[in-house]
């Protein structure tokens, strides 16, 4: 996974520092189009201390949804709708495909060619670009998969032709520009489109909300931060202590994900807005299907969506390459390496069989210590396959064998 | 549990909690435990009325408060970087400081102040604009007898390098008092969340001595939270996350020499519409002061003038800054050209960094001696 020193919990140092202005001046405007724009405008101004370049291509690439999004409409009916649609996914997945093959290169040069860009625009705020950091496409996977499904369901119809602000308003909104959940259009359309009172309820749910974030990262995940150490020193660990870090880096990384994900969704609930949810506790899942309906729920959502029934995941005789492409499709967004191929091919594998297996059917009930048995071996299924998330290919063999005690 | 019923908050009963919650801060701070005092940046005075005022790199207080000093001692502020410094350190490896200039100047005043003058010495490692004028102010507001501000010719106009970027000047900008100036200088350069520090710093000693109590309870939270995995990126691209400058101006891996000579090329004196900014700031400032005040342009190496090109871009700055200081005020006095009897008698070890100071120390000795007429007065008493 490409690793990045931006540090989100000071993206939202700087959201909460500008709520305090922009949370009472949300509720005291009169339209909706006004709270939308000051949304979207505190949206941006986060982007903009990030990095002015990063605003910058930010404005570039949700203008280019909004043109995209009525080119799609356009052609919705008629025999180029489909190559109409492909070719734009295409033109939204490109910059978060090229920096997840090409890497470096690429991260050079869209820094480069975004502060020229900047530099066009105004050499006063060019030279504040200069002194911010070099950064990776921050946030790019979440917006790239939020553009694309905009586009798809304005395909399929689900969604109208959204006006300029209402896109730009979905595309800076503040909470889920810089990580998770991948909201779709539909959860911040009503409270977008309504001029709702201040609501006290929603204010303490979101603070509930921020404060329990807080607590898995900097204390439970922080807690845990050494086993992070694992990928770099299992050759010189003992076994146990191999298969302990394991473990325990499964749960860090939880804690830290899913923190996140409770601060963004309590960041929104401030501003009246209920966003589906993330994770509901899924190392506590009976089976691999369950796992991967509440592990980042909504890269699942959009999968299930947008590959899943497409490829006629509920066809008896298409649901198995349907599920190896969703699979494949939640694998490769994280990054595109040969570890992830094979943790897709994992996972995929485990959700056939399983399907298999039960033949699809739920069972009713089962005694308890099967029921006990199936969450820890769901969990183990899970956390082997863990270190494809991390390691390069040519590492797995020898992490692998160092949790049976054959290497170091 | 069904015996709790759930609870129902109204706007009323989220102010009192808000309440509740500052009041409890506010206590939390009154019975902590003091923390560890954070350090100043690494500079060895090595006299006691040579007072490092500069706070390490991520205390929100950004400097520190102005130290008891006897009352009928002159006190001098001196804004300067690492050309204030004299030997033994590399600013790359940061590795121990010889002596201050400041040092060395009072070592001289001594003698004819009878060792009643204090110096407050705002010192900072590759100093930007942006922080000369954020210093200026600190310095300002400690109504000092005189000022002495060191220029650096390498970032004075530097386009590249208008501010640090993960400075707390907000502190200061916060402190200082809210006028339009400031209002745009926060509203560009300072992230929301120091302006908010600070401000809520004021009143909650937490906040005011964050670093203290971070390194007491929990150490080094923040990075380990966040880097969850142990690869390490590429070794070039680390450097340039870390150091844009490098990355802009390719000087990845080159020697201190090359790397401070593309500094010089790449100044634009013309364009650097910031740095002009923050020049033009420090000059209202220090007129509205009355402060008597020595700026002098750091001497650099002779051996800066054998490259046309970077001779060139050293004159261009000397020549913008003599039309920018044009018509400043009367309690400024301006040294932009170190007479060269003076400068050639530096050691020089790298391009602005001294080995020897020679004559310098004698020179700006004279000068707040002789120039801003410190007050003798007051020292007598």
């Amino acid at each position: 996974m490409n690793t990045s020193l931006f540090a989100s919990y000071n993206y939202f140092f700087d959201f909460f520092s500008l709520a305090l202005l922009s949370l009472p001046l949300y509720f005291a405007l009169p339209s909706p189009v006004m709270r939308r724009w000051l949304l979207t405008f505190t949206g941006m101004y986060l982007l903009y201390f990030i990095a002015p370049r990063l605003l910058l291509f930010y404005l570039i690439f949700w203008g280019m949804t909004y043109l995209l999004q009525n080119l799609v409409a356009r052609f919705s009916k008629g025999r180029f709708a489909l190559p109409v649609l492909l070719a734009t996914i295409l033109v939204i997945l490109s910059p978060m495909l090229l920096w997840k093959i090409i890497g470096n290169d690429f991260v050079v040069f869209f820094n480069l060619i975004t502060n020229q860009g900047v530099q066009i625009l105004s050499e006063w705020l060019w030279e504040v670009d200069l002194i911010r950091k070099i950064i990776i496409p921050l946030g790019i996977s979440f917006a790239a998969f939020r553009a694309v499904d905009l586009l798809i369901k304005t395909y399929v119809g689900r969604i109208s032709t959204l006006s300029f602000d209402r896109v730009f308003f979905y595309g800076f909104f503040p909470p889920v520009q810089m990580v998770g959940p991948i909201i779709e259009y539909e959860e911040i359309q009503l409270q977008g489109d309504s001029r709702l009172p201040f609501d006290p309820q929603d204010f303490f749910e979101g603070c509930k909300r921020i404060a329990s974030g807080f607590f898995k990262i900097f204390l439970l995940a922080y807690w845990l931060r050494e086993s992070a150490n694992i990928f770099g020193s299992y050759s010189t660990n003992h076994v146990w202590k191999n298969w302990a870090d394991l473990f325990l880096f499964t749960w860090n990384f939880y804690f830290n994900f899913s923190g996140y994900s409770d601060i963004a969704i309590g960041s929104a609930r401030l501003f009246g807005f209920v966003l589906k949810e993330n994770f509901s506790y899924p190392y506590f899942k009976r089976n691999i299907q369950e796992f991967w309906n509440h592990w980042h729920m909504s890269l699942t959502r959009f999968a299930q969506r947008n590959i899943f029934v497409p490829l006629g995941g509920y066809r008896p005789h298409t649901q198995h390459r349907a599920i190896m492409a969703t699979m494949m499709v939640i694998a490769l967004w994280h990054d595109i390496t040969w570890s992830l191929v094979l943790f897709g091919l994992f996972h995929g594998i485990g959700l056939i069989v399983h399907r298999l297996y039960t033949g699809g059917v739920k069972r009713a009930s089962v005694p308890r210590w099967h029921d006990h048995a199936s969450r820890l071996a769901t969990y183990l299924y899970f956390s082997i396959s863990f270190p494809l998330l991390f390691l390069p290919v040519n590492k797995l063999p020898g992490f692998y064998l160092s949790l049976i005690g054959l290497q170091g | 549990m069904p015996f709790m019923k759930p609870y129902q908050p109204t706007l009323w009963g989220i102010l009192r909690i808000a309440v509740w919650a500052c009041l409890f801060l506010y206590l939390f701070g009154i019975f902590l435990p003091e923390p560890q005092p954070t350090r100043t940046d690494p500079v060895d005075t090595g006299r006691p009325d040579v007072v490092p005022m500069k706070l390490e790199e991520g205390d929100l207080k950004w400097v520190r408060k102005k130290p008891e000093l006897p009352s009928n001692h002159a006190t001098i502020a001196w804004v300067g970087d690492s050309s204030a410094k004299v030997s033994g350190f590399d600013p790359i490896t940061r590795t121990r400081v010889i002596q201050a200039l400041p040092t060395q100047v009072m070592n001289l005043l001594d003698r004819n102040y009878n060792n009643k003058l204090n110096m407050l010495f705002y010192y900072t490692l590759a100093r930007r604009e942006a922080e000369t004028y954020a210093l200026l102010l600190e310095a300002i507001s400690q109504k000092p007898d005189a000022i002495v501000v060191t220029l650096n010719p390498f970032w004075v106009y530097n386009q590249y390098a208008i501010a640090q970027a993960d400075s707390l000047f907000g502190t200061t900008l916060n402190n200082r008092g809210l006028n339009l100036d400031h209002l745009i200088f926060s509203s560009l350069l300072v992230y929301p969340r120091d302006t908010v520090y600070s401000l809520v710093g004021n009143s909650f000693r937490l906040f005011r001595d964050n670093l203290g109590y971070h390194r007491l309870f929990v150490h080094d939270a923040s990075t380990s939270a966040i880097r969850t995995s142990s690869e390490k990126p590429d070794k070039l691209m680390d450097v340039y996350f870390k150091y844009p400058l490098d990355f802009w101006l390719d000087m990845g891996g080159k020697w201190h020499g090359d790397r401070v000579r593309k500094l010089m090329r790449v100044s634009n004196p013309e364009r650097a519409y910031w740095n002009q900014y923050f020049l033009r700031l420090e000059l209202e400032r220090l007129s509205e002061s009355g402060i008597p005040t020595f700026i002098y342009l750091a001497p650099v190496s002779p051996e800066l003038m054998t490259d046309q090109a970077d001779a060139d871009g050293y004159f261009a700055v000397l020549n913008a800054l003599q039309n920018q200081f044009a018509n400043s005020p009367p309690n400024i006095k301006f040294e932009l050209r170190i007479p060269p009897e003076i400068t050639a008698s530096i050691k020089f070890g790298d391009l602005y960094h001294y080995s020897d100071s020679g004559m310098l120390p004698d020179f700006i000795a004279s000068q707040i001696q002789n120039t801003l007429g410190v007050n003798i007065e007051k020292i007598s008493h």
